[in-house]
């Protein structure tokens, strides 16, 4: 009993919930706890990042940036991307093969092209006063702003009509082609000279080169935005799901006219 | 509804040996073959994802460069000519002189330094002992620079260590 | 400064607007399906679950 066939409708029989429309109580309860958690900290960020934290010795005010930056491309390449990557090999495992990978790539490629958009404008933000330049095609912004290329095509490849599993399999195959390019971003600071700075964090000796409560504003930073970004995953995989019951719905419509035309003639 | 595992030997070796472009028609055949091309998919994606990687690191490697360093740049002055290239160094203390049409300085690097007649209004943090990336080239011994980039390092070190609170938002 | 409050707004004002723009895209296909399936409900016969 290793295979099973494919359900009469697998949109409806995959990860579809009994629950009405806007979900169980218990999911509620937790984007509502999401949204007033990744509210707070991100407020909490804001705070701490332009009135509390000091100046820094050589950038002055500017480092105050540095507590958004970072998190913001955290959640767009490593959660974002990674998620979306994991998700599609799941999809195409087998054992595993589920729409709800599908779903869940979707939903996070969605979000993640979003967040790389905030990374370039907010490096960019940053770049202009601090390097003196708007942008610079060093590897690092290069290869970020072709991810940003890859998975809008993603995107757009979704948009192309086809069965639900022959567009899961087209776009998990797009995923995993995309993220190729997510560790090029990651180590394209050692592996050529770039004019944008190494990691301060995650570098390879993993001896942070921030301290004090310039650390726990960019640490602080990184979790308010990943708690944002739970929130809009959920919120996102439910559009996809009702989108799905939508279309099943639709279709069951049309088959039943087409039957209630057939049986008339 | 399952597939009898009696199957997998029927439908294998025929499938994998002749439809092998049939793609996603193949999955008409049965699941089992159709797993075993998504398999094959797999193992292709992967090689070409490999291969990517591969080209891209080393192919490209060399000129996914921003810019050269000082000593080097010093050391291939001979083959790099009057080419325009971004030149990388650090502004020597004591070297910066504000000129008509911008600012002279020296830049430094492996203890190598090279004089910079620049043609640029340096950004604002342009300063001594700060790193920076000079588009430009070389003439004769010094080096013409018409664009300042200021590179700034992965260290954040608070200006005044004892002064917690920092003056409020708006000021500056 | 400017650069600092200028990267803060607009960074979180994209992010912000499309959490926003996420919360109605959700109510609006969360109407849509509960419009559909109770203009169905009397006649369709339950879900033919599959024993996945």
């Amino acid at each position: 009993m290793t295979t099973i066939a494919p359900p009469a409708d697998p949109r409806l029989a995959e990860g579809a919930p009994a629950t009405g429309p806007d979900g169980s109580a218990r999911l509620r309860a937790t984007l509502w706890t999401l949204g007033v958690l990744g509210a707070v900290s991100t407020g909490a960020t804001v705070w701490l990042g332009i009135w509390v934290t000091p100046p820094d010795k050589v950038q002055g005010n500017l480092v105050r940036l540095v507590y958004l930056h970072p998190g913001v491309a955290w959640v767009a390449l490593y959660l974002a991307f990674g998620l979306a990557a994991l998700a599609s090999l799941l999809y195409l495992w087998p054992r595993t093969r589920s729409l709800v990978w599908d779903r869940l790539a979707a939903a996070a490629v969605e979000v993640g092209v979003v967040f790389t958009a905030c990374t370039l404008i907010s490096g960019s933000i940053w770049g202009r006063p601090t390097w003196g330049v708007w942008w610079a095609w060093d590897a690092r912004l290069t290869s970020t702003a072709v991810l940003l290329v890859l998975f809008l095509g993603y995107l757009a490849l979704r948009r192309v009509p086809a069965e639900p599993h022959v567009r899961a399999r087209r776009s998990a195959f797009a995923a995993l082609f995309a993220a190729v390019d997510v560790p090029i971003v990651h180590f394209s600071v050692l592996w050529w000279r770039t004019l944008h700075q190494g990691a301060t964090v995650l570098n390879p000796t993993l001896s942070p080169e921030i301290h004090g409560s310039m650390a726990w504003t960019l640490l602080l930073g990184i979790v308010a935005l990943t708690v944002d970004f739970a929130w809009m995953l959920v919120v996102r995989y439910r559009i996809g799901l009702l989108e799905d019951r939508l279309g099943a719905e639709e279709l069951d419509r049309a088959i039943d006219a087409r039957r209630a035309e057939g049986g008339a003639a | 509804m399952s597939t009898p595992p009696a199957g997998t030997a029927v439908a294998g070796p025929a499938a994998t040996g002749t439809a092998a472009g049939a793609g996603p028609q193949a999955a008409g055949t049965g699941p089992v073959p159709a797993r075993r091309f998504r398999l094959r998919y797999a193992v292709v994606g992967c090689v070409l994802a490999g291969a990517l990687m591969f080209l891209l690191a080393e192919g490209l490697g060399s000129s996914l460069n921003y810019y050269i360093p000082v000593a080097q740049a010093v050391h291939q002055r001979a083959s790099l000519g009057s080419s325009h290239f971004r030149l990388e160094g650090v502004v020597e203390p004591g070297s910066v002189r504000d000129t008509s049409e911008g600012v002279d300085f020296t830049v430094t690097g492996g203890g190598v330094a090279v004089p910079v007649v620049a043609t640029d209004s340096p950004p604002q943090l342009f300063q001594a002992n700060i790193p920076v990336v000079l588009d430009g080239h070389f003439a004769g011994s010094t080096f013409a620079a018409d664009q300042i980039i200021v590179k700034h390092s992965s260290q954040y070190i608070a200006a005044h260590p004892n002064r917690v609170r920092a003056p409020n938002g708006s000021v500056r | 400064m400017n650069y600092v409050v200028a990267g803060y707004s607009i960074t979180l004002g994209i992010l912000f607007v499309y959490a926003v723009s996420l919360g109605f895209r959700r109510r609006r296909l969360a109407r849509a399906v509960a419009a559909v399936e109770a203009a169905r409900a009397p006649v369709t016969p339950p879900d033919p679950r599959s024993p996945q």
